[in-house]
């Protein structure tokens, strides 16, 4: 309490300077986040404040390049055998964790052992589902341990080489292996504990280029230059990151001087920021899309003529032009133009509200006395739930709601907060949805959870179900031949464009601002990407 | 203490652990009743039904509600608030790293409420129907009119952008912690947001308790003595009319958390207002419990030290 009146005395007192806030030093970095991250460990974390801020900590052994290839990072080189169902990993020597101790191939199989353990919480597993014994390993009642099977998944052949076997090829695999859902964790510091409260979670010990200092939680994440780092040292003295939960606020810290790297200003500030001297923004593709859905299983969506009516009442290039002020690619899919599984034949639906009606007349829709389209009696009504906390889906669905309406559709909003929006959405408990959702870099993983029929409990949670789709998938899926991943996904795209199960809307870009003088960002146009070259970032002062 | 304070005010403790098992009760029911739940926030955009599940099981959510209770209130009587869902940390010291700012923040905008609104309020009450008084009366509307999200991004846009003379948000910076010049430069606009808000309600009081006060007989006794008017104000007049005022400020000590809720997070002051909306947004429901469970019994307790206060300020008053 004498603290507190002492400051106060001070606030009152305190005649005001003129003083800019001390910016923050070059050879620094004070990155602002939006909120704080939950666990700093690669396995458990999956929010994206916590793979933000885990990445800099931790090597997997991949990473990808600005076209979504893979690259070595702790893997030094690799061999895929002719059947494509094992790969050998020749590991970097010399590479220390933080703490000292050398990091070997035993770390490796340890850290996906782990994700294995069906004891783990972590949504990663299902990323390893091509791995020998995946079923035994995770299974819910008795899993097996890896020394009972015949054939081991991942074998330690030396300190610098690790094997792993697969069921089946998969053009995946390798994809899966990078940063930042697939961190390796040291062995020495982690065995017999558990990982799902381990101290560990906190206070991480990695091999990245940056080693952890300290977490004030709700403030901010501080760490410091891994001097022994085996990609040599990071420019970067320290990075800083601070929690700021106010967008304007961010804005005005980064103004201020008191941050230099934040992510996704509001997008109506992005033109002032350019303008701004001292700042530059960059933008950066990303996997993630935004879509309005419906319940496929539900009268009138299960009438593919009302699903394609939908897609032509919505004119998407006016949303991302008033919404996103232009930082959004037109979506046609689940694939992202950026992806090499893109096929660009494949167009969205061109807005013509005077098609959607005919389509609705067709599927035996008349206008009611209140404008509102009738069938059967029944009015064309239906709710429209979304994430209350997210301005640009907020503001999307909005103009969905007025574009249906035009075509004598009532759409009622109901925004609810995220916990209880995706507990709704994985009851399937909706008619309609405005949802921005995350992606993967590789089309599988999300490609086959949210469109597969055997997937209606887990993501495919609009109940979308397509034989052929389910096919195309399996093929895409069991092959690691990019040509013949490429021909499924192709076909799969045209099918589900024909189908028209959403209105995939749009993928919104990646916006950072940051100061002026900090050179080597490389937009990977992936969720975060650009925090996988921190590293590489240095302060040129000019 | 005399006898008859002691027993009113173990009383007053006794009612206030009853009220607190019932404020728990509640908060608890009403936190499980509400939709949603911990594991959306804890899995994020890879949610899968199937981690949910695990999640839960791994949190106690899936044993009945009664038992999570009793589990809770038993471990939270021996003074264990149990982990935080989301980063594991012990509830407790998660709340005692958040204490300082808080009390920093709200006692610092009390301070500044009470230096600058009893002043204010004596001369509005004094120069009765002048620009003094139509000054003062503007500046409580100005306090009680604006929320505190909207005041403080004011207050951030003017004196951060328009005027670069204070840092916009954070308790210091980085490594500057224990500088207290960069911790009061941190503070003022924080402070200025919460306390102009407060300084309104206590203003007024001041004002219209003093203005009753200096009608009564013995007020025109003491002028009537001969006594200088600023004498009869201040050391006659005032002393009286602050009773109201000593309960507008107790009574204002959980808007001041309330409102704290706010600044808080428009100033990422790393407080409790901003932990306990955070776990709210997130479902961590024993950081939930553990900052309500404090928070109520502070409420309670500056509830108790008001009524004491009133024998300190006017001997007539004794509790029995």
């Amino acid at each position: 309490m004498i603290q507190s009146i002492v400051l106060a005395a001070l606030v009152v007192a305190l005649t005001l300077t003129g003083l800019r806030p001390a910016a923050a030093a070059g050879r620094d970095m004070v990155v602002g986040l939006s909120g704080d991250a939950t666990s700093l460990n690669p396995i458990i974390a999956t929010d994206s404040m916590s793979y933000i801020v885990e990445w800099p900590v931790f090597d997997s052994l991949l990473e990808l390049d600005q076209s979504l290839n893979v690259k070595p990072l702790l893997a030094e080189s690799w061999e895929t055998s002719r059947d494509g169902l094992t790969y050998t990993f020749k590991l970097k020597k010399g590479v220390t964790w933080h703490d000292g101790k050398p990091f070997t191939a035993r770390d490796v199989a340890f850290t996906f052992y782990s994700v294995l353990d069906p004891k783990v919480t972590t949504p990663h597993r299902a990323y390893f589902d091509a791995l020998a014994g995946f079923p035994e390993l995770t299974a819910k009642e008795n899993p097996k341990r890896p020394e009972e099977l015949a054939v081991r998944p991942i074998e330690v052949v030396d300190d610098h080489t690790v094997r792993f076997r697969l069921r089946y090829p998969s053009g995946s695999f390798l994809a899966v292996l990078v940063n930042p859902r697939a961190g390796i964790v040291p062995e020495h510091l982690l065995k017999g504990a558990d990982l799902n409260t381990a101290e560990f979670n906190r206070k991480p010990v990695g091999t990245g280029p940056f080693k952890f200092v300290e977490w004030r939680r709700g403030e901010r994440i501080v760490m410091e230059a891994n001097d022994k780092y085996h990609g040599g040292r990071p420019a970067l003295n320290r990075l800083i990151f601070r929690i700021i939960p106010d967008g304007v606020v961010l804005v005005q810290e980064l103004r201020a001087g008191g941050v230099d790297l934040m992510e996704n200003p509001p997008l109506t500030e992005v033109a002032r920021l350019k303008q701004t001297a001292g700042l530059k923004v960059l933008v950066a593709d990303n996997t993630s899309y935004t879509y309005f859905g419906w319940r496929q299983d539900l009268v009138p969506f299960n009438d593919v003529r009302v699903r394609r009516a939908l897609n032509h009442a919505i004119d998407v290039p006016s949303i991302i032009k008033e919404v996103l002020q232009g930082y959004a690619a037109l979506s046609a899919g689940q694939f992202s133009p950026s992806s090499w599984a893109y096929d660009a034949s494949v167009k969205p639906y061109a807005y013509d509200p005077a098609r959607a009606k005919a389509l609705l007349a067709e599927a035996g829709f008349k206008p009611g006395a209140d404008g509102v389209l009738v069938k059967d009696g029944k009015p064309f009504s239906f709710s429209i739930r979304h994430d209350v906390a997210n301005p640009t889906v907020k503001d999307t669905a909005v103009i969905v709601q007025e574009y249906l309406k035009r075509v004598g559709v009532d759409a009622r909003l109901e925004p609810l907060d995220w916990p209880t929006f995706v507990k709704k959405l994985f009851a399937s408990e909706f008619e309609g949805i405005v949802v921005n959702w995350t992606n993967h870099h590789d089309p599988d993983p999300f490609a086959y959870t949210i469109w597969h029929s055997s997937q209606w409990k887990g993501r495919n949670f609009a109940h979308y179900k397509n034989a052929r789709v389910d096919e195309l998938l399996e093929q895409a899926r069991r092959t690691a031949v990019v040509a013949e991943r490429k021909k499924a996904y192709a076909e799969f795209s045209k099918v589900l464009m024909e189908d028209a199960p959403y209105v995939f809307l749009y993928f919104p870009q990646q916006v950072y601002v940051t100061r002026q003088g900090y050179e080597g960002f490389v937009a990977i146009p992936t969720f975060a990407g650009v925090y996988q070259s921190l590293k590489a970032v240095r302060w040129t002062g000019k | 203490m005399e006898r008859g304070l002691r027993s009113y005010v173990l009383r007053r403790l006794g009612f206030a652990a009853l009220m607190l098992v019932g404020v728990s009760m509640i908060l608890f029911a009403i936190m499980r009743l509400a939709p949603g739940g911990p594991e959306a926030v804890l899995i994020g955009g890879e949610f899968s039904a199937e981690a949910a599940a695990q999640i839960r099981q791994r949190l106690g959510l899936d044993r009945p509600l009664a038992l999570q209770y009793v589990t809770w209130a038993g471990a939270a009587v021996r003074g264990d608030l149990g982990r935080s869902f989301k980063t594991g940390d012990p509830v407790a010291s998660l709340i005692a790293d958040r204490l300082g700012p808080t009390l920093q923040l709200t006692g610092g905008a009390l301070l500044f409420a009470v230096v600058v609104a009893v002043p204010l309020g004596v001369l509005a009450a004094v120069r009765r129907g002048t620009a003094w008084d139509t000054l003062g009366s503007a500046v409580a509307l100005f306090g009680v009119s604006f929320p505190s999200f909207w005041l403080g991004i004011m207050l951030i846009l003017l004196f951060s952008d328009a005027l670069p003379w204070l840092p916009p948000s954070g308790l210091a910076e980085y490594g500057r912690e224990g500088d207290l010049l960069s911790r009061a430069r941190h503070a003022v606009l924080p402070t200025l947001t919460l306390g102009l808000i407060q300084m309104a309600a206590v203003m007024r009081f001041t004002r219209s308790s003093l203005l009753e006060v200096l009608r009564q007989d013995y007020v025109r006794t003491a002028r009537a003595k001969g006594l200088a008017d600023a004498r009869v104000v201040w050391r006659h007049a005032l002393r009286n009319a602050l009773i109201p005022v000593v309960t507008v400020v107790g009574l204002s000590l959980p808007t001041l958390v309330g409102g704290a809720v706010l600044t808080e997070t428009v100033f990422a002051w790393p407080g409790i207002g901003r932990l306990a909306v955070g776990a709210v947004f997130e479902r961590d429901y024993p950081v939930i419990m553990g900052v309500n469970l404090i928070v109520g019994a502070v409420v309670i307790a500056a509830n108790l030290l008001t009524d004491l206060a009133y024998t300190v300020i006017d001997p007539r008053i004794s509790y029995q």
